[in-house]
């Protein structure tokens, strides 16, 4: 009896305890569970909302076209003013396809293959007495640039407290054509559309969202090996071997620092904002005498609108410089494309 | 003068920008004020609304027309050409029917121009020069007032303003160089010019302007025409320069101008292709007639010179409270005028007070 008893209470005690726990299950269950969002989902996610890294298996294919003109430049006291000793103008587009793709959760490979359109005009009128001749020139790059192939590994990913890190090691091979081509005089000839020498970049990326907010801090450095081109500034006039003569050269590495703070102005409208300081050291070429150039850096603002239409994504980016010293002062313009795969 | 014009027309155009943002007509829809899709706008904000409207235009003059209308490569010519503008607008609309704002720019063009080399006997001189026009541009206030009741797919409005003189206006004194330089290639003098222009008229300018719209449901063309004139004209000078021993010495050159008439018009298609989204196209234009400087008794006018210009660009309706818009105008004919190519981006913040 006893045993049926405590068979009856303890039976009992497992309704209650059962029904109890149904009763509870849904209320425990929305509290601690993470809603179901289907793989399709997980591709719309904003620039906000998307993990630091491309997930296991998604690849996505990024265009990106900017504008670029020379007009305006800082020069070595920090002013900002026009170029000025000649009317030369620079029109420049620049093409760039990105893939990625996701081979772990924390894993990416990214490749970027760079398409040049590239013209450069300056006039020049010479007066001898009453004679005059004008002088227009046009010049252009046309073709692919260096490529640039990257791996970025999520250190750590994001949790209600910690931020995401993520490293970015980015290689640039020179693939681009280095020396300047179909070279008729000092003057006339095509750009190149690489810059020959290969590159390896480091950046660590920081990042924390706070929906609709994200905050990101960014770190970088890049080394520059030395390299070998023709440099059309040693062109003499009239002097043809100086056409084909090459000097070893070394870019100076570059040190990057930036910050961003990021919004989401409605579902699927995104505004960053980033503030980034890049630094150079002066460049060398060893030609008779080794040219060194001066040290650069500059300060850019650089607002980003982001629309987010399902897997596709349209921004618009203008990067406006605010302070600098030895470098260009002119906004960049750049549109890209994105769609995950 | 050039300059001038050139200012003329980016007051012009920020005009034009503020209209694709607000002008076209007629209430309606199930919309709140502040989210109306913009073929539902009337032609003048809602009584209580604040509209806020910020924008960034980027000129890049490659072009330009000659006096006998043919298109000049500025590349060729040796001439470079950039302005960046930023703009500021305030409305507000007084009743349901009637509209006040207020607008401001500030503006940065450069104007390089070709280097010269002079070869003299054994000595040889080359010049650069450098236009700039830097500053903010006078202050204009105006009025709109729309019919005061609705009528079936059309809307009516008209609007005076008034450009105040608070800008500077008179050229600040040039800062001309001159350098001997020793390179490979010898010795020689180098001769920078460079002009200091300031934005402003130096005098009030009127403007009378009428719009009037045809709309379907997702669908409305827009023609607006804008008449600026000036009853008076300003005194300003230009600085002659001197150069000896490398040093340059200037001089004020006292002369009055009064700036032309202009009358500017824009015919806008808007197709709403969504709640949030519109597209349009529109055909712009200006014409310049009447202005004139005077020296010493001796009047001088100023050439006539008109633009026309095609353009297209978006609205989107990103929040409540915020609205962006884009486009880009590209000159197709003209006169005696600089044709840049026109690229505006913009945000509208739109507030009720009441």
């Amino acid at each position: 009896m006893e045993t049926i008893n405590k068979y009856n209470i303890s039976g009992t005690i497992k309704n209650i305890s059962g029904s109890l726990a149904l009763l509870l299950l849904p209320s425990l269950a929305s509290g601690q569970t993470e809603q179901q969002v289907l793989p399709s989902e997980l591709k719309e996610q904003t620039v906000i909302t998307e993990p630091a890294t491309l997930r296991k298996g998604f690849f996505r294919a990024s265009f990106f076209g900017s504008y670029t003109l020379i007009d305006q430049a800082f020069d070595e006291n920090g002013e900002k003013g026009y170029i000025l000793n000649t009317n030369v103008w620079t029109r420049s587009w620049l093409y760039q396809l990105e893939l990625g793709y996701g081979i772990s959760d924390r894993l990416q490979v990214v490749l970027r293959p760079v398409f040049v359109n590239k013209q450069v005009f300056a006039t020049t009128e010479n007066r001898f007495g009453s004679e005059i001749e004008t002088w227009s020139a046009k010049q252009s790059a046309v073709g692919f640039g260096d490529l640039a192939v990257g791996i970025d590994y999520q250190i750590l990913t994001e949790t209600e407290i910690r931020p995401s890190l993520v490293a970015k090691t980015t290689f640039t091979l020179p693939t681009g054509q280095k020396n300047p081509t179909e070279i008729k005089s000092w003057t006339d000839y095509k750009l190149p559309t690489g810059a020959g020498q290969f590159v390896i970049a480091l950046d660590l990326k920081l990042r924390k969202i706070i929906y609709p907010y994200s905050f990101t801090l960014y770190a970088g450095y890049a080394y520059f090996f030395e390299g070998e081109k023709i440099f059309p500034y040693y062109f003499e006039p009239g002097d043809e071997d100086s056409f084909k003569q090459t000097f070893r050269f070394k870019s100076g590495n570059r040190v990057n620092v930036s910050g961003s703070f990021n919004v989401h102005l409605n579902d699927w409208i995104a505004l960053e904002n980033q503030v980034s300081f890049f630094h150079w050291m002066g460049n060398k070429i060893y030609a008779e005498p080794v040219y060194e150039g001066n040290k650069a850096w500059f300060l850019i603002y650089m607002p980003v609108l982001n629309f987010q239409i399902r897997r596709f994504r349209l921004f618009e980016k203008v990067s406006v410089p605010v302070l600098g010293k030895n470098i260009g002062a002119d906004p960049d313009y750049i549109l890209g494309l994105l769609y995950t795969f | 003068m050039i300059i001038a014009l050139a200012m003329r027309r980016n007051i012009l155009l920020f005009i034009i920008a503020g209209l694709t943002a607000h002008c076209w007509s007629q209430t309606g829809g199930n919309t709140d004020i502040l989210t109306e899709r913009v073929v539902d706008r009337p032609l003048t904000l809602h009584a209580g609304q604040l509209q806020i409207n910020p924008g960034y235009q980027l000129s890049i003059g490659s072009r330009k027309f000659d006096a006998d209308g043919d298109k000049i490569n500025l590349a060729k010519e040796g001439t470079a050409m950039v302005q960046h503008l930023y703009n500021l607008e305030i409305k507000y609309g007084i009743l349901e029917f009637l509209e006040v704002s207020a607008a401001l720019n500030y503006s940065s063009l450069g104007v390089r121009e070709k280097q010269v080399w002079y070869f003299h006997g054994a000595e040889t001189m080359y010049t650069t020069q450098l236009t700039e026009c830097k500053g903010l541009s006078d202050l204009f206030v105006g009025l709109a007032l729309r019919l005061p009741f609705d009528i079936d797919h059309f809307g009516w409005r008209v609007s005076a303003g008034a450009s105040l003189p608070v800008a500077n206006y008179k050229p600040e004194k040039p800062t001309h160089s001159s350098t001997t330089v020793v390179d490979s290639l010898g010795v020689f003098q180098q001769v920078r010019f460079h002009y200091n222009d300031k934005a402003g008229n130096g005098t009030m300018i009127y403007h009378f302007g009428t719009a009037a719209q045809f709309f379907t449901d997702n669908m409305a063309i827009t023609g607006w025409a804008d008449y600026s004139l000036c009853f008076s004209e300003a005194e300003t000078h230009y600085w002659e320069s001197r150069l000896y021993e490398d040093e340059f010495s200037y001089q004020s050159v006292p002369y009055k101008t009064k700036p032309g008439n202009t009358l500017s018009y824009v015919l806008t298609f808007d197709y709403q292709a969504i709640d949030w989204f519109d597209v349009f196209g529109r055909f712009s234009g200006m014409m310049y007639h009447g202005g004139w400087d005077e020296e010493e008794g001796v009047r001088i006018g100023h050439p006539e010179k008109n633009i026309m210009a095609v353009g297209f660009g978006y609205e989107i309706q990103v929040a409540r409270h915020l609205r962006l818009f884009q486009s880009m105008d590209i000159p197709i004919l003209g006169k005696n005028e600089l044709a840049p190519l026109v690229i505006y981006t913009g945000a509208s913040f739109n507030f009720l007070t009441r």
